[in-house]
């Protein structure tokens, strides 16, 4: 037998394919597209976060050098392009003809020659307003008397969704021995993608086919979109998503940018660039979270925990643009019964519209899992502490048991595969749980202040089964194109949109695996609606899980073809052709076979009588559920006494994604996962002063972890095969930014509980840690 | 709105005197050292200078010398240069702390310590170095040279003694001699931001452990660079027991009058000048115990 | 951000009344004044270049008068930009006359920074705006004795 080619299939850690060009700076942003005779968009943007407009005058900008066009939202109404349907089902100002709602909120577009004629011409047009009254929390803009932000709307009540037994839920409160609630405020915080938004577009006028580069995760949705909205025929529409700095879910929505862009182009009839600054991107792009909620958690004096009930209003700025499926108003967020056997739980919440740009939007599952997450993790906890009882077994005496798998949660969701119990032990083995307690308890004595923070969530991902999902009426399948070439050689397209995490190797590999071909040999392309299968793109960890397993299905149809042609080629019967990773063999002769590479050049040069040509695939994929990704993170913090500041000493993550496709990449996706979710307990915030003003607008104000505070991650993994998924594998992109800002919460809150603490919303600046020792009387002066 | 500066000159001055004479005479004229805060500062809008005088190329500006009285820094001398001396290391271990936490990498590359002194923001580090070892500032103006007192030079936010004619062309630092040690202490948000609060102390003891000189100097405790004077005065003369030692921090602390901002809450920050004060001056006196 | 102050003057209600009513007198108090245009007896435009240290930049401001209650009562806006910021400054002036003789003015001022310069630099505008806001009544009160 010949030599087995090193393919990297199934659980190879090889390094990701496509680093090679990032590495490089051989890859391409839309800041790097430039075509001929293009110019450039820049914005006015209002200082004031509600103000009436009374005039707008473009004159001086017009007349300024190199300025070739000026937009304002009466240029865009006779297009009916002023306002834009949201994904939401609730529309969105482009630009206002009436009035600004949020601070940095686009106003005028200018079109110049260039960056900084367009940007000197900005400060030409001269638009006066009139400040209107501000309100910048939800919960005031759901009271009576609060200015109202949408003209168009009579309140700022956007919805109210309840999910869950309400009255099972109360009874249960009502018998049980303890109750524990916790108010807390999930803070509104920005993705901070390394590349911002932008769009070059361009409209042939000739041909009448517009053709926009940007910044998007879904593609092919923006392309329906767009041709619902100006009615031209999606067939002339392009949407090219070229590589991507990150996006997390801030590059699903749509932003005015593009819209100007291209009316300007149409207006020009020149390629039009617009590309934000990241002091215009950081203050006016979607944000995530903004999440007010009051949980509550009932249970037996012994520690069963019984039911768990949320309240809560989300703060959903001026426009309810949430990417959430039709059916889920409020995402997920009913996920929030965790990796608990619970009796019943209940929630309901209301959105809210207030003087900001969107929230709740995006970052590393905006499905609301992440409240979620953190609203149980916390609850359970604080019953922990209250009961006396250590936050590890506590939870372990509730998890949901390996033997109930798959299991129907309360709310509904039916879990694929768990072992909770598995996760949080070898967690605790290996950071030395009980160890850490003893030395707690002694540090205790002594007057140091030390904490341990559990958090053992579950993720839902991979959204998802058509039954229950879909965006616009579009099921959420994922879909996989696989060619063939005569020599052996792939091209494989996907309708998703990778922005780093790694699909042109892990769609590779995948691919690899069941046709036997090294990945070398295949390329993946995403992102192009001219090429590309339908699909609805890269978000909530639905990649893996939807397209992945796509993949995985039209690579198995294209080997149900190559048996046929092997069978021919080797003269057997098809029965009688047995499959071994990369080649085909006769039954009992081993030795008699045709490699995948021999039998796809017969695919065009000798294929059976009666059979097609080629070899190629498609598969449009139908998820018969979601997947359950999980895990238990265990966090170690010292706190000082003096500044408040909370260190973190060590954190152990073990996931459990269930099979695993490319070590590399999971453990990558876990490192940036935990690294966010460090920067949201501790650093990041957006905040608003009572006049709309916005704070933490760049990154000099708003922080985001660097290596040096970050701790040294100690990432471990069980696995716990999806059941349903043909890989076995699940979602693991949005695990750790999910799981772990609970950990630490705990971690800090458990080291200052003996002080009567119960809960810091984040960030845990040290100011406010201080401000608690003061209250306690444990502050040092020094 | 892209962040892109408005219309401005430029021109390169290769000597102090061509540098004094075209601030003289061009309107509105700004020094250009490192760029690390003026550029930005244009970029962002607060800052419209119509002309820059790019002083990057003046020579021997860049320098660290201590073979006379006292330890002349050049005013374009770059703040890595700081972080990278032995010299600074080994004798001035304020100057070293304080270097090594501004910014990042990038930006100590650039960034001169005339610029940081100049820039004079709350927020600037070496401020409060200078004011801690109570440095001169040299200056060149179009009436010749001038030698201003460190603990004078700081008037506002972003306000110095300067003329907008004058030029910053050294800073004098006294040499520091056996018994003398210093520290600088800075709470920060995260890695490379402006401190919450920092405290730069510098000590002289003699060989009883009996503080002969200090100097304390505030960053970010107020709108401008402050000196704890209250608090160095009280500690002359004294051993610098834990009981002297609060005394002293409270006395600093009083002396502070910080803003609220994304930083903190002005009594947060009140609170860590006392407690940083405290830990720079432990941190000093041992430093100070342990020779130079 | 509301700041506040008040004044005695020698001077009665009614005489401080029409200096301060007089926006062509009151207008030469604006600190850091580069151009004024008096569009009507309720209506000046002025533009100020304003700031701290070389953070200066150039506002262009719409001053009305928007209350005249003689011997008593006075209200002033100030509307306009600068620096990509919106500035909004409603003011309100009491007059009462002393049984001493003479006459008190105390002053409101609400004052509301919007914009790029207020959201960055939070403290330093307050702190501005206070400033000048003081120096403006600061002149009057100096002219008033
Ligand atoms: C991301 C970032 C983070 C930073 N963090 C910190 C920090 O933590 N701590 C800190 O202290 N600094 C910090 N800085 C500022 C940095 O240290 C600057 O380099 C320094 O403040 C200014 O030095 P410069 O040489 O760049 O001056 P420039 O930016 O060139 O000039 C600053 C001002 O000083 C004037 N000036 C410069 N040189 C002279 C001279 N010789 N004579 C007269 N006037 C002069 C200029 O006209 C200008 O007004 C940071 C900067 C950045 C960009």
């Amino acid at each position: 037998m010949t030599e087995v080619p090193v393919i990297h299939g199934m659980g190879s850690a090889v390094k990701r394919k496509e680093d090679v060009r990032f590495i490089q700076g051989r890859d391409t942003y839309v800041d790097d597209i430039s075509l001929p005779g293009m110019v450039y968009l820049d914005f006015v943007r209002s200082p004031y976060a509600h103000a009436r407009i009374r005039s707008i005058s473009t004159e001086r900008a017009k007349g300024a050098p190199g300025v070739v066009a000026v937009i304002t939202g009466k240029d865009l109404q006779p297009l009916g392009l002023d306002w834009i349907p949201t994904l939401s089902g609730d529309k969105m100002m482009v630009l206002p003809t009436e009035k600004v709602v949020f601070q940095m909120q686009e106003v005028v577009g200018v079109v110049a020659e260039s960056r900084y004629a367009a940007a000197d011409a900005v400060k030409l047009v001269e638009v006066d307003y009139e400040p209107l009254p501000v309100v910048t929390d939800p919960k005031k803009a759901l009271e009576e008397g609060s200015p109202i932000v949408r003209e168009d709307k009579r309140t700022n009540h956007v919805f109210h969704w309840e999910a869950g037994d309400r009255e099972a839920t109360d009874r249960l409160f009502e018998q049980a021995d303890v109750v524990v609630g916790q108010d807390m405020y999930y803070q509104r915080i920005h993705v901070s993608y390394m590349e911002p938004c932008g769009c070059v577009a361009y409209y042939d006028s000739v041909k009448g086919t517009p053709t926009i580069w940007m910044t998007t995760q879904a593609p092919h949705v923006v392309r329906t979109v767009a041709s619902l909205i100006t009615k031209i025929p999606e067939n002339k529409i392009r949407i090219i998503s070229p590589d991507i700095g990150g996006g997390f879910g801030g590059k699903v929505y749509v932003y005015p940018g593009s819209i100007v862009a291209a009316v300007a182009s149409i207006v020009t009839g020149r390629p039009v660039k617009w590309v934000n600054d990241r002091s215009d991107d950081h203050p006016s792009t979607a944000f995530a979270r903004d999440f007010h909620m009051r949980a509550e958690l009932a249970a037996k004096r012994d520690g069963t925990l019984l039911a768990f009930r949320v309240k809560a209003v989300s703060d959903h700025g001026a426009f309810f643009g949430d990417a959430n499926p039709s059916k889920f108003p409020f995402g997920l967020f009913s996920i929030c019964t965790g990796s608990y056997d619970l009796k019943a739980a209940f929630v309901e919440v209301d959105g809210a519209y207030t003087n900001k740009p969107q929230g709740g939007i995006a970052y590393r599952c905006s499905f609301r899992v992440t409240e979620a997450v953190y609203a149980i993790e916390r609850l359970v906890d604080i019953m922990a502490h209250r009961l006396g009882i250590d936050p590890a077994e506590l939870r372990l005496k509730n998890f949901i048991p390996p033997e109930k798998f798959p299991y129907r949660s309360v709310m509904g969701w039916v879990y694929d595969s768990g072992n909770y119990a598995g996760a949080l032990r070898k967690a605790m083995e290996k950071i030395g749980y009980e160890e850490l307690r003893r030395e707690q308890e002694e540090k205790r004595k002594r007057g140091e202040l030390m904490g341990i923070g559990i958090s053992s969530f579950t993720e839902i991902v991979g959204a998802g089964p058509s039954h229950t999902f879909d965006i616009l009426g579009i099921k959420m399948f994922g879909s996989a194109e696989i060619r063939i070439h005569p020599t052996g050689k792939v091209i494989a397209r996907f309708g998703t949109r990778s922005q780093g995490q790694g699909h042109e190797t892990t769609y590779a590999q995948i691919i690899a695996e069941e046709l036997g071909i090294p990945i070398e040999d295949i390329t993946v392309e995403e992102g192009d609606t001219d090429t590309a299968p339908y699909g609805l793109g890269t978000y909530a960890s639905r990649s893996t899980p939807t397209a992945g397993a796509a993949a995985a299905v039209a690579s198995r149809k294209i080997r149900e073809k190559a048996k046929k042609i092997a069978a021919h080629l080797l003269e057997a019967r098809e029965e009688d052709v047995v499959w071994e990773r990369g080649r085909f063999y006769v039954k009992g002769a081993p030795a008699k076979y045709k490699t995948i590479q021999e039998v796809a050049f017969a695919a065009y040069t000798n294929h059976p009588p009666g059979m097609e040509a080629g070899l190629e695939a498609v598969h449009y994929y139908d998820p018969p559920n979601m997947t359950f990704p999980f895990g238990s993170y265990i966090c170690v913090v010292d706190i000082d006494r003096g500044t408040g500041e909370a260190k973190v000493r060590r954190f152990v993550a073990v996931d459990d994604c269930g099979n695993i496709i490319n070590p590399l990449i999971v453990d990558g996706q876990i490192h940036g996962g935990l690294t966010m979710g460090f920067g949201t307990a501790f650093m990041e915030e957006i905040g608003y002063d009572q006049d709309g003003n916005i704070y933490g607008a760049n990154f000099m104000d708003y922080t985001i972890p660097t290596a040096v505070e970050t701790p040294k991650w100690e990432t471990d993994k069980t696995v716990t095969p999806s059941p349903h998924h043909p890989l076995g594998a699940k979602g693991v992109g949005e695990s750790a930014t999910v799981g772990s800002p609970a950990a630490f919460v705990n971690a800090v809150v458990d080291a200052l509980w003996p002080l009567g603490v119960t809960h810091i919303d984040m960030p845990l600046y040290p100011w406010k840690i201080r401000r608690l020792l003061e209250e306690k009387g444990y502050a040092l002066d020094k | 709105m892209f962040v892109i500066p408005d219309r401005f000159s430029y021109t390169v001055a290769h000597s102090v005197e061509e540098a004094v004479e075209l601030l003289h005479t061009l309107e509105d004229s700004k020094v250009l050292a490192g760029g690390q805060s003026l550029i930005p500062f244009m970029k962002l809008g607060y800052a419209s200078p119509k002309s820059l005088v790019d002083i990057n190329r003046i020579p021997n500006l860049d320098y660290l010398d201590d073979s006379g009285e006292s330890l002349k820094i050049g005013a374009l001398t770059r703040i890595s240069r700081l972080c990278d001396s032995e010299l600074v290391a080994k004798d001035y271990p304020l100057i070293h702390d304080a270097a090594l936490q501004i910014a990042d990498p990038l930006v100590r590359n650039l960034g001169t310590f005339g610029g940081n002194v100049c820039h004079a923001d709350m927020g600037d580090d070496l401020p409060a170095v200078c004011l801690a070892m109570n440095a001169e500032m040299v200056a060149s103006g179009p009436s010749g040279q001038r030698v201003l007192a460190a603990k004078d030079f700081f008037v506002d936010r972003f306000t110095t003694l300067l003329a907008s004619d004058e030029l910053l062309t050294e800073v004098r630092i006294p040499k520091n001699r056996r018994g003398c040690g210093g520290a600088y202490l800075k709470l920060e948000r995260r890695v490379g931001d402006y401190a919450i609060v920092g405290v730069a102390a510098q000590l002289e003891v003699d060989g009883d452990g009996v503080c002969r000189s200090v100097g304390i100097g505030l960053t970010s405790a107020s709108t401008k660079p402050i000196k704890a004077s209250e608090a160095e005065s009280w500690l002359v003369g004294k051993s610098l027991s834990d009981e002297v030692l609060d005394k002293a921090s409270t006395l600093a602390m009083n002396t502070s009058n910080p803003l609220s901002d994304i930083r903190g809450p002005a009594e947060y920050k009140k609170a860590m000048v006392k407690v940083l004060t405290h830990r720079a001056l432990k941190l000093a006196y041992k430093r100070a115990r342990g020779g130079l | 951000m509301k700041f506040e102050g008040s004044y005695q003057f020698p001077k009665s209600s009614s005489e401080v009344y029409s200096y301060i009513s007089d926006l062509r007198r009151v207008s030469e108090c604006i600190p850091d004044l580069k151009s004024l245009e008096i569009k009507s007896e309720d209506e000046a435009l002025a533009t100020v270049r304003a700031g701290i240290g070389f953070i200066r930049g150039d506002f262009n401001l719409r001053f009305n008068v928007t209350q005249r209650s003689p011997h008593t009562n006075l209200g002033y806006a100030v509307h306009g930009s600068g620096l990509g910021s919106g500035v909004d400054i409603s003011i309100t002036v009491q007059l009462e006359d002393l049984s001493t003789g003479g006459s008190t003015l105390s002053w409101v001022a609400d004052t509301k920074v919007v914009g790029r310069v207020a959201s960055m630099a939070q403290g330093m505008i307050s702190s501005q705006a206070e400033k000048i806001i003081k120096q403006f009544f600061e002149c009057l009160s100096q002219r008033l004795r």
